[in-house]
């Protein structure tokens, strides 16, 4: 279902989620999971 | 939306390759900032990067709306991260000029579906009202000649890793806009061409390196605007390749002067020199970037930038193409020798500092290896291009030409060095059209302003003197003493009606 959203949301979405993830994580995350998740919808 | 459909996703040629390279900026720029664990730039960094990957694929103008002021309302919290109140300033600045463009691209966006009945954002021109408004608009966000100040005022001033974000998106965004509504606009060619002229003087001048480099990023979407202008297969190709490697070569050049920065606690060429001795990578990295910005073949600048000056001269434009030239052979000046010399080179300043992080190192390493690999296998960007390519960048005439332009360039550096006429590198305020803004529009506003008060103070002088003489008139005639306040006689009252009547009859039988 996430393949839906364009990826812009995907990617401001994963900026506030990431907020969730601890903070020495967080560059990881968000280095890997909107990236693909972004890539994956073009 | 009111009957309109609107299109989040509209992926084409076009906006593919911007999207392609907004990715690989923003996952660059992210390994850059690995090191930093301050939520407010994680989360500002990445949802910028979003927003304007959201405005690249939107297919109508309202979504490109919302994204575009998205851009504005992410970024801004890249400079206020500094958290200085010298930011915080110069943050609003920025602020209320992104989102004055923002209204802009709104109020003509909604002329333009008054005016045609759709919302699609594609090609727009500058036929209609609703047209000229949103090229201002985009020309905002572009750095027009007089609209650039916010670029070269705000970017400096964010954090190390901010400014790599922002040197990426946002003008980018509105070359992508430009390429979509306006390409063939004839005057997006003598606006380019201005683009690529002016910077130039004031780089030379500028003593803040990222200052430098902001007034270099204005020249290179001079370029583009450039390609735009003259509207081609070619040239809209030229300033697609164009933009694409200028994403990451510029990044790569924020990302050594962000390094130093870290580093040091300063970019002012000033009080650099000598860092090559404690940071040789960042070095190495510096020079690929400024080669490849410069130009030189095998890099990415040559294949990129050629293709506009190709598109400039098949297309007769031989004044553009001259000013490009000149701008080419400026760019070697400031961002090609200037940077590394004065950061790395020039006099030792005796900073006895470590190398970058190892995360900023690998981030530069992609970047220059992209420079790299796009210069010597340019085939797999052109693939990516909005027309099929028949461009051929490797010519004797062109590799001839751009090495004496960079080999001229180098020795008037060198000669102007030597002969002490190169512009001293001392900290000093540049004026710059913003002066007019920021310092002569509030004067001029303080100063009507006191005209005004003491207008208004006069006025109520006058007002008091005449409303004084009333009230004595009236004390005068009607006081209690006065000649209106005697008790007149009967007779007396009775003449004076009798004159009054008689005078009514006259005025009547006439």
């Amino acid at each position: 279902m996430i393949e839906a959203f364009p990826p812009g949301f995907i990617l401001i979405a994963g900026a506030f989620v990431s907020l969730a993830i601890p903070a020495r994580l967080r560059g990881a995350f968000m280095l890997i999971l909107p990236m693909w998740r972004c890539l994956a919808t073009l | 939306m009111f009957g309109h459909t609107l299109t989040l996703l509209r992926v084409d040629k076009l906006s593919l390759i911007f999207g392609y390279v907004f990715f690989i900026a923003a996952e660059l720029a992210i390994i850059y900032a690995l090191h930093v664990k301050d939520p407010v730039q994680q989360v500002a960094g990445l949802a910028y990067a979003g927003a304007a990957v959201g405005a690249v694929f939107a297919g109508d103008l309202i979504s490109l709306f919302v994204f575009w002021e998205l851009t504005a309302i992410t970024s801004v919290f890249l400079i206020w991260a500094v958290r200085t109140d010298r930011a915080m300033t110069i943050g609003i600045r920025y602020l209320l000029i992104q989102v004055g463009s923002g209204v802009l691209l709104l109020t003509g966006a909604l002329v333009l579906i008054h005016e045609t009945g759709s919302v699609t954002f594609g090609h727009i021109g500058i036929e209609s009202l609703g047209g000229q408004l949103i090229l201002v608009a985009f020309g905002i966000k572009a750095a027009f000649p007089f609209l650039h100040n916010w670029l070269q005022d705000s970017y400096p001033e964010a954090t190390e890793t901010g400014t790599v974000f922002l040197s990426a998106f946002t003008t980018k965004l509105a070359i992508y806009a430009l390429a979509r509504g306006y390409a063939g606009t004839e005057m997006l060619i003598w606006i380019g061409a201005t683009m690529t002229a002016f910077p130039v003087f004031f780089a030379v001048i500028e003593n803040n390196l990222r200052r430098v480099l902001a007034y270099s990023l204005n020249n290179q979407l001079g370029f583009m605007v450039v390609g735009i202008g003259i509207g081609t297969e070619l040239s809209i190709n030229g300033a697609a390749a164009h933009a694409f490697a200028h994403i990451i070569y510029k990044s790569l050049l924020f990302m050594s002067m962000g390094a130093v920065l870290y580093r040091v606690g300063t970019v002012k060429a000033s009080e650099l020199g000598g860092l090559y001795k404690s940071m040789p990578w960042t070095t190495v990295f510096c020079i690929i970037g400024a080669a490849s910005i410069s130009g030189f073949p095998l890099l990415s600048g040559f294949v990129t930038k050629s293709m506009i000056l190709t598109a400039a001269s098949d297309g007769g434009h031989w004044i553009t193409w001259t000013v490009l030239l000149f701008a080419s052979a400026g760019v070697m000046e400031h961002s090609g020798i200037k940077i590394p010399f004065f950061a790395f080179f020039g006099h030792d300043q005796g900073h006895k500092v470590r190398e970058a992080p190892v995360n900023m190192l690998i981030a530069m390493g992609l970047a220059s290896s992209l420079c790299i690999f796009i210069g010597v296998f340019p085939a797999p960007l052109y693939a990516l291009l909005p027309y099929s390519v028949d461009y051929t960048p490797y010519t004797t005439a062109h590799v001839i030409t751009m090495l004496q332009l960079l080999a001229f360039a180098a020795l008037a550096f060198a000669v102007l060095m030597r002969t002490g006429l190169y512009p001293d590198e001392t900290p000093s305020t540049n004026l710059d059209t913003d002066w007019i803004y920021r310092r002569l529009a509030p004067r001029l506003v303080a100063s009507f302003g006191k005209s005004l008060a003491e207008f208004q103070d006069e006025l109520a002088r006058w007002g008091q003197m005449g409303v004084g003489f009333i009230l004595d008139r009236a004390f005068q005639y009607h006081g209690p003493n006065s000649w209106l306040a005697r008790t007149w006689p009967i007779g007396g009252s009775a003449l004076c009606v009798l004159i009054l009547l008689g005078g009514y009859l006259i005025v009547y039988f006439i």
